[in-house]
């Protein structure tokens, strides 16, 4: 049987793919550092849902254990980056990221 | 290291390798020590040992002799002795060795070799003696003696060498002691690029010596003088018809290194310059010894020029040509010790001429009795320098007999040996190369010796221009005579306290500086001038007589090695040689003595005329010659064409190399390095340092690679 | 069996230069007498080697030190000397410490550093000469980048930055050359028996096997590589300006020790046989070029230093023309060259060094007559310049008539090679150039009326002037000393070594020899040679398997 074929995984797999899509769009277009880190979360989570409903469809708990450790680091980041924004909008006073285009990099 | 030493010592007394090997170590081992504590230990005494030194080389050196002389040679283990052929060598050490490219460090004796070591030892030891005195007081005397020393040891390692690439650590070594001498007030510009220039004329020759060398060992597959003289080479026509280019071309390079250290034309230019030198070094090494390496070169390797009556005929027309040539400019030189250089490069082309017509024993004559007269004449010139404090041009001093009497008989000697004034050692033997040309079957020869007769007269002139100029007349003294000559090692900040030196000789003559009475100098000076002066006197004669079969001593001692008549096994067709087993006489012997005693006696006259009786006559005469003289006294314009010819085009290519090398290479290189530059130009405008533009570009290029992941799975057409 | 002691020397190295880096920042001078000793330690087990090594066998790596490293990619720390590297080892040992002496006092500034790099740099070149393992050699050989890119970039003159990024762009640039062409060769040997190795004979037997079509490609990479460090032309530039900008001890360090030289004979060449020979003219062209080239500028330079960088260019155009002759003599020569111009090249820039450290400049129309004020030191600068321009007698000489003569001799008859007579005839115009640039400089600084710059540009006020310079003091005798006896002992007595090279050339020609020689057409003995070789070859082969 084909994955696309079992209707609860294809439902599982949309989900995570219109969060990816909702994350992508939310990062490309917004300007607001904050917004545009929480896309990327968003992002994560749709594919952290694609890992577990394969890992449930093909009864395999690599995936679930790699979720884990992917919120895990996921929560490591996100206390990282929230502190480099804090300290990039107490420089310029703004959280607008074109802010800092003139880094080039 | 021991296993490269090889039988120096026998337990049945001194062998005869053991005493050859001493001969150039002696002054190897002074010049070491004088070098190493010369400037704190030995200071003004260390000519006490340079002069031990040569003294037991010299010592040796006769020993070696005498047994040739009488022949008997007795047999020591390690030595390879033929009594046939009458030399014999033994090695020392190897110095290096890959296969059959081998060179030791070994002796090769025989009577012309030790003839050389003779003359080369007694001679040095008389000018060691004579510059104890002359350089006494001089900033460096230690430093004199070591370099003295040192060129002594390399004088007698070429002489004694047993292989060419040994021969040429001698060869360049004197080339090193030379410019190291010449160069000896290094602080004079003039000394500094005398020596300078004599280093580099000489590296021209010894680069032809060394391309000489490659081809002898690719053509012999051997170094050693024994194997390739006495080898079954030389003696097998089909050996000649074998390597015809090879054989042709060693010895025309070794001619060029000859030519190169015995200042022949068309590199005779640096000797003249030699003499900023001190003065015995002139005496010794650009006048005695040195210069006529070029002379034993040609004379050891006779068996590979024989059978080029071409290369031989080359070296006679040049060396006839380089002995006009150097005298011409000597008639017109003004500076005493540039005069008789002048004469060294002419009477060494007499040696020249000489080798030219296969005449070998009657070079070396040449080269034995112009050792002494030349020693003599320059010795004498430096007692003049040190009395009128240093100046030597010939038109400031006048008269000096009455204030150099032994000096002035010393002179004269020396001037009528070199004018070759009947009696005197140089009348014998130049008579002797000019008879040898006359006589010989090369058509040219006769022509060759009306031009050596021709140089005789000039040169019988130049001689006593010079004589006549500066001893016979009224006395005129330079302002700087009785002073010490000044010294060039003249720190800044010590001229000041330069005038009070407390020199020796200095002091002597300053407290008679208004009326010198005696300045023939100290005995160490006069006793070495009277010793070469009785030498220039008389050697002649053991050209002349004492030898078997109507030969002169000396000529019956070479013999052996360089007689034509001797039974020499690699003489191939002597119908194609330069001169026949039996000389036809086209001029009697006789008559070409009397020749040359008429023609040096007219050229003696004619220097009396000019510049004793009638000095003004000859300010007449030059000033209608003035062309001519002009043309002369800038020496036939050689070192500006060498200077405009040469060394300006080579300095100038040397910069534009230089700036090719900033402009051409650098850029080529730096072009290559723009390519990674300039992609990396090219791709900076994608860095904008917008976020979300990156983010695009990650997408579209997820979105590219699934699409060619799929592609690449399924094919161009996926299926649906 | 493992011998203790080529390991022991890389680690008393490095392991010093860590220690170095670690003393007190206070302690001064300390910390240079202190590396001063450390590096004595490799110095003296170096005389142990020497006195070991069994000098017959000179074609055998000695003193073999083998341990497994990444024995799946077939790289494994392999240590050896033959008789060539021997004698370049010790030059190494010999010359590290003076150049290490010299600076002592000298270097001011982050003195920890620069001893440490120094070091660090010694155990690479250490380790360049004693690799037996080829990946263990280029990693060596990419090593000593650093250290002198440091020592250069941070202790230099003026221009330091730029030289330094100009040296290191060269190096690497053909370092990657060079490491693509050896894993390429181990590659091959991988699709011929199965398993990769950078054994030096597995890599001589997979080049050897190669097509010459390969062959070349893969020579170009490792001559490329080589040719930048030889310097050879055109790819000589970076040396002026590295040699110019750098410390006096960093100078000695790269102009010393010929690592590109080395490379090339002990590599290229005969891991590539067939394209080394049919490229042969058009390298020797380039040497030729290199030797009058080289020469010539370096007549012109006003900067000493720059002066004897292209003196270096000169002479290193002799040595590796005189390994392309490859005949017994020519490659004898070469490696003399090597070691000759090594010391020699030392001891002038030691000099050039002195004359720096009293009178702040590097012109020779800015100071002349030296040796009526420095009489010591214008004995030495003699001595080390008639030395390079190869009078007899002293060591410059036995290796360039020995290079001449093996180029001379090549390709006549039984003596083998490629060259000839007129590439030597154009190359001895060298000896002419050699004498006119060196005898030029004496006659510049050393001899003529005394001139002394009066006030010295000061942009190095770290080391103050001496009021009035004086003559050369006790370490400066040390330092000299050695080397002038160096010169002078290897001119004199050069049989040894030259004795004991033979059987390392001779096994390095072999290795060319037989790959490019068709064997009807060869002699019954060089056939024996060959099969001989290849059953050795095999043998080794079979242990490594099993």
């Amino acid at each position: 049987m084909q994955p696309f074929d079992s209707p609860v995984l294809y439902n599982y797999l949309a989900l995570g793919a219109a969060l990816f899509a909702i994350g992508l769009v939310g990062f490309l277009a917004r300007r607001n550092m904050i917004i545009m880190f929480l896309s990327t979360e968003v992002m994560f989570q749709g594919i952290a849902i694609n890992l577990i409903a394969f890992s449930r469809y093909h009864l395999n708990a690599d995936g679930q254990s790699f979720v884990i450790f992917l919120l895990t680091i996921a929560a490591a980041e996100a206390s990282l980056a929230l502190g480099l924004v804090v300290m990039l909008f107490r420089r310029r006073q703004t959280l607008n990221v074109d802010a800092w285009s003139d880094m080039q990099g | 290291m021991l296993a490269y030493l090889t039988n120096l010592s026998s337990n049945q007394g001194p062998s005869i390798l053991l005493m050859a090997a001493l001969i150039p170590i002696f002054p190897l081992a002074a010049a070491a020590i004088i070098g190493l504590l010369g400037a704190r230990v030995l200071k003004n005494s260390s000519h006490v040992l340079a002069i031990a030194g040569i003294g037991a080389s010299f010592i040796l050196a006769l020993s070696l002799a005498w047994m040739f002389y009488t022949g008997e040679l007795p047999f020591h283990p390690g030595v390879i002795l033929d009594k046939n052929t009458n030399f014999f060598e033994g090695t020392i050490y190897h110095w290096m060795s890959i296969g059959t490219f081998t060179a030791d460090y070994g002796v090769y004796l025989d009577p012309l070799s030790s003839l050389f070591l003779l003359f080369v030892t007694g001679i040095s030891l008389l000018i060691f003696i004579y510059s104890s005195g002359y350089m006494k007081g001089d900033y460096g005397y230690f430093r004199f003696f070591a370099y003295m020393s040192f060129f002594v040891f390399s004088m007698t390692t070429l002489v004694l060498a047993n292989n060419f690439l040994l021969l040429y650590l001698g060869w360049e070594g004197v080339g090193l002691a030379s410019y190291l001498l010449v160069g000896y007030y290094y602080p004079k510009p003039s000394a500094r690029d005398a020596a300078t220039k004599a280093f580099m004329v000489n590296r021209i020759g010894d680069t032809c010596f060394i391309i000489a060398i490659f081809i002898i060992y690719i053509t012999f597959h051997t170094m050693r003088f024994s194997e390739i003289f006495y080898g079954n080479f030389l003696a097998s026509n089909h050996f000649h018809t074998e390597h015809p280019t090879a054989l042709m071309w060693i010895p025309l390079l070794l001619m060029f290194g000859a030519f190169a250290k015995s200042a022949q034309f068309p590199l005779h230019v640096w000797l003249p310059d030699a003499m900023e030198g001190p003065t015995p070094v002139s005496a010794l090494i650009h006048a005695a010894t040195m210069v006529t390496a070029g002379v034993y070169l040609i004379a050891r390797c006779m068996p590979l020029f024989i059978n080029e009556p071409a290369v031989l005929h080359l070296v006679g027309i040049i060396g006839c040509f380089t002995a006009f040539m150097a005298a011409t400019i000597g008639m017109c030189q003004y500076d005493l010790k540039r005069i008789f250089a002048y004469s060294t490069v002419s009477q060494l082309g007499y040696m020249f001429m000489g080798l030219g017509v296969a005449a070998g024993s009657a070079a070396v004559f040449h080269v034995f009795t112009h050792a002494f007269f030349k020693a003599l004449l320059f010795l004498s010139a430096g007692s003049v320098m040190h009395a009128m404090g240093g100046e030597l041009d010939i038109r400031k001093m006048s008269g000096l007999r009455k204030k150099m009497p032994i000096t002035t008989v010393c002179i004269l000697t020396g001037c009528l040996a070199l004018a070759g004034f009947p009696g005197f050692s140089g009348f014998f033997s130049k008579d002797e190369i000019i008879s040898a040309a006359m006589n010989s079957s090369w058509s040219w020869g006769p022509l060759l010796s009306v031009i050596g007769i021709i140089t005789a007269l000039i040169t019988a002139y130049y001689t006593f221009r010079v004589f006549f100029r500066v001893f016979m007349g009224d006395l005129a003294l330079p302002p700087t005579a009785g002073q010490h000559e000044p010294s060039a090692f003249t720190l800044p900040e010590e001229s000041h306290g330069e005038a009070h030196a407390e020199d020796h000789a200095g002091d002597k003559y300053s407290s008679h500086a208004d009326e010198p009475d005696q300045l023939d100098g100290e005995p160490a000076m006069w006793v070495p001038l009277i010793l070469l002066a009785i030498g220039a006197t008389f050697v002649g004669y053991v050209g002349v007589f004492g030898g078997t079969d109507n030969e002169g001593l000396l000529q019956s001692f070479l013999s052996r090695v360089l007689s034509l008549n001797g039974p020499q096994p690699y003489l191939l067709s002597p119908a194609g040689l330069p001169m026949p087993a039996a000389p036809h006489e086209l001029v009697s012997p006789a008559l070409m003595m009397s020749l040359g005693a008429l023609v040096s006696i007219a050229g003696i006259l004619v220097a009396a005329y000019f510049h004793w009786i009638n000095r003004h006559a000859a300010t007449i005469v030059g000033a209608s010659l003035r062309p001519i003289a002009t043309f002369l006294e800038n020496k036939w314009y050689f070192d500006e064409l060498y200077d405009y010819t040469l060394v300006r085009p080579l300095r100038m290519l040397g910069h534009i190399l230089s700036i090719m090398d900033r402009l051409v290479v650098d850029f080529l290189v730096f072009v290559i390095a723009f390519f990674p530059q300039f992609i990396g130009h090219s791709l900076k405008p994608t860095e904008s340092g917008r976020l979300r533009y990156y983010g695009i570009g990650m997408i579209a290029g997820v979105v590219i690679i699934v699409i060619g992941v799929i592609y690449l799975l399924h094919g161009p057409t996926p299926t649906p | 069996m493992n011998d203790p002691i080529l390991p022991m020397m890389l680690l008393t190295a490095a392991a010093g230069g860590m220690l170095v880096f670690i003393l007190p920042k206070q302690a001064g001078t300390a910390v240079g007498w202190t590396a001063f000793l450390l590096s004595l330690v490799p110095t003296l087990l170096g005389v142990v080697l020497l006195n070991n090594f069994n000098y017959s066998q000179g074609a055998l790596w000695q003193g073999a030190y083998f341990s497994p490293w990444m024995p799946q990619f077939g790289i494994h720390f392999s240590l050896g000397v033959d008789a060539i590297s021997l004698w370049l080892l010790m030059l190494t040992l010999v010359i590290t410490p003076l150049c290490i002496l010299d600076a002592v006092g000298r270097i001011q500034q982050r003195q920890n550093e620069f001893f440490g790099w120094m070091l660090l740099l010694y155990a690479g070149m250490i380790g360049v000469f004693t690799a037996h393992d080829v990946l263990l050699f280029y990693l060596f050989f990419e090593f000593t980048l650093i250290p002198t890119f440091f020592i250069l970039g941070i202790w230099g003159h003026a221009e330091r930055r730029r030289a330094a990024a100009k040296f290191f762009l060269y190096a690497f640039t053909g370092s990657v050359l060079l490491l693509a062409s050896l894993i390429y060769l181990a590659y091959v040997h991988y699709q011929q028996f199965g398993s990769l190795s950078f054994a030096l004979d597995d890599l001589y037997s997979a080049g050897q096997s190669l097509s010459p079509w390969q062959q070349a490609l893969v020579f170009w990479g490792l001559l490329i590589g080589f040719a930048i460090k030889v310097p050879l032309f055109p790819v000589h530039t970076w040396m002026p300006l590295a040699l110019t900008e750098s410390p006096t001890p960093g100078a000695v360090m790269i102009a010393a020790f010929k690592l590109g030289a080395y490379g090339l004979i002990r590599f290229a060449f005969p891991m590539l046989p067939a394209a080394a020979v049919h490229y042969t003219p058009l390298l020797a062209v380039l040497c030729i070029i290199s030797i009058l080239f080289g020469g010539l500028v370096a007549w012109v330079q006003r900067d000493m230093k720059k002066l004897i960088a292209y003196s270096i260019v000169s002479h290193l155009g002799l040595c590796v023309l005189a390994f392309l002759a490859l005949t017994a003599i020519g490659v004898t020569g070469g490696v003399l060259v090597m070691i000759n111009q090594g010391i020699l090249a030392s001891g002038l820039l030691l000099v050039m060094g002195m004359i720096y450290q009293r009178y702040r400049t590097r012109d020779l129309h800015e100071v002349s007559g030296l040796a009526r004020r420095l009489p010591a030191l214008g004995f030495f600068a003699v001595f080390f310049a008639v030395g390079t321009a190869a009078v007899p007698g002293l060591n410059g000489f036995v290796s360039e008539v020995l290079s001449l003569a093996g180029v001379y001799v090549s390709g006549q008859g039984k003596y083998g090679g490629h060259l000839g007579p007129v590439y030597a005839v154009i190359a001895a115009l060298g000896m002419i150039v050699g004498a006119l640039y060196m005898i030029y400089w004496v006659a510049c600084v050393i001899f003529g009326p005394l001139a002394e710059p009066k006030e010295a540009p000061a942009y190095d006020a770290s080391a103050p002037l001496p009021p009035e310079p004086a003559d050369l003091n006790f370490r400066e005798w040390m330092i000299l000393s050695p080397l002038a006896a160096l010169v002078l002992v290897l001119g004199i007595f050069p049989g040894p070594v030259i004795d004991s090279m033979q059987p390392a050339v001779d096994e390095i020609r072999n290795q060319v020899i037989a790959a490019t020689t068709p064997a009807p057409e060869q002699a019954p003995a060089t056939i024996m040679v060959h099969t001989t070789h290849t059953a050795a070859a095999s043998d080794k082969l079979a242990i490594l398997i099993h």
